[in-house]
């Protein structure tokens, strides 16, 4: 994503600008450093889903995907994960998140 | 990196014993006075609320709040030598400080709530080039600037701990319309630094939506505690409330119970689906008359006497039966 520096007079760059950014399984792989193999794995697993397309065929990957698939990495690197503790740890990551907003702003 | 202390409870005006309750209400009625969307001096206001809502995040959270009372007396000592989770904005080689962010640097060092998590590979090998950690950190938003999309301007510095020096870099975050809370904007190359020569890691803000005294969001759906009468509830009524864009006339039906949700469709915040929005939704409280008078006291004992009030009677007859 490049920064938009429409923003006049000042010069600081903006970022946040939504993009349809969608990567092809290959691409999604190289830039998440792990071979189309894994990514195809980790698609079968539910850790990332494909964004909608009418090619079923060829799966295309948002950014989400590509930060998901390096914080996977970063976890399988930093603590040694097996499919199936990812699988648990990513669970028990998004069950974390869910409570700490119930924690903040209340069950609904 | 040095951090002033904060004192939460003088910044919401409570006793450091206050019960849940009182905290609520103290940050209610300075709230009302200092938010944002609600202030008429704006820019006088912003700085006033920020502090309000960062004690009110530390302190109505019991964990965060126990923490906070366990810093508070030797809370100096403790700096630099981070002992929980919430401190791994420090990677090994970099130290990230924030400003714009709608935290102090207080609340950041010690109660930033997903911390600021590394993802990406770990770099061991020297002769190896290797893409720079992500890293992850909050932006508090109002629920104003959620509804209309928001420019944020935020600076960014980075102390390299290899080489002593520090890298200020400044730039705008741009809010998109309809931002809920936990949703992630990315700010590319602003994460840590490469390893042998690779990129530069992402920086990515987690919108944190701040409390606002009459309203609370849950994804694009905003929710409203409306305190009603008992008679209201029974008889049914018509009430004016306020959303984020508008009072609304809306009619409380007869017969309606304590906690019923009232739902207004497409009143909340926008969706990424251009032109939809998510729900507004009531909350009906029921609340008993305080200190009542001899005429209003007349009535309700009126209201006992030809009351037809079954459902502990029948208990009561269950009960008694062997």
């Amino acid at each position: 994503m490049k920064p938009d520096t429409s923003e006049k007079p000042s010069n600081f760059p903006v970022y946040g600008k939504e993009t349809d950014t969608a990567y092809t399984i290959d691409v999604i792989a190289e830039l998440a450093d792990i071979d189309s193999k894994t990514v195809l794995r980790y698609q079968e697993s539910g850790f990332i889903r494909p964004v909608h397309t009418s090619n079923k065929a060829a799966p295309l990957f948002d950014e989400e995907c590509l930060r998901k698939l390096r914080h996977i990495g970063h976890l399988r690197a930093t603590c040694g994960f097996n499919d199936t503790g990812l699988k648990l740890i990513l669970e028990l990551l998004h069950e974390v998140e869910i409570l700490r907003q119930e924690q903040r702003l209340g069950p609904r | 990196m040095t951090t002033d202390f904060k004192d939460y409870y003088a910044t919401l005006g409570v006793d450091r014993n206050a019960s849940a309750e009182e905290i609520k209400k103290a940050f209610r009625k300075l709230a009302r006075l200092y938010h944002p969307d609600l202030s008429k001096d704006k820019s006088s206001s912003d700085a006033k609320f920020k502090a309000i809502n960062e004690a009110n995040e530390v302190l109505r959270d019991p964990v965060k709040r126990k923490k906070y009372d366990q810093l508070g007396a030797n809370w100096d000592q403790t700096q630099g030598a981070p002992q929980n989770p919430y401190h791994s904005q420090e990677t090994p080689e970099q130290e990230f400080h924030f400003d714009g962010t709608g935290f102090s640097d207080f609340f950041e060092q010690y109660f930033s709530s997903g911390g600021f998590n590394q993802h990406g590979q770990t770099h061991t090998r020297a002769s190896q080039v290797y893409r720079g950690n992500d890293i992850e950190g909050d932006i508090l938003i109002t629920l104003d600037e959620a509804m209309t999309g928001a420019l944020r301007s935020v600076s960014l510095q980075t102390l390299n701990r290899q080489t002593g020096q520090t890298k200020t870099r400044n730039f705008k975050v741009r809010i998109p319309p309809g931002a809920t809370d936990g949703r992630r904007i990315r700010v590319p190359g602003h994460g840590e630094q490469g390893f042998g020569g690779g990129p530069s890691g992402d920086l990515f803000l987690r919108v944190r939506h701040a409390a606002h005294p009459d309203f609370t969001s849950l994804n694009t759906d905003i929710f409203h505690e409306l305190d009603i009468a008992p008679w209201e509830a029974v008889l049914g009524a018509t009430v004016t409330v306020p959303t984020l864009d508008g009072s609304i006339r809306m009619r409380v039906p007869p017969n309606s119970e304590n906690g019923q949700r009232l739902r207004v469709r497409g009143r909340g915040l926008p969706k990424e689906k251009k032109g939809s929005r998510g729900d507004f939704f009531v909350i009906l409280q029921v609340q008993l008359p305080q200190n009542l008078s001899s005429n209003e006291r007349a009535l309700w004992e009126q209201l006992r006497e030809g009351s037809s009030f079954p459902r502990r009677q029948k208990q009561n007859e269950r009960s008694t039966t062997p």
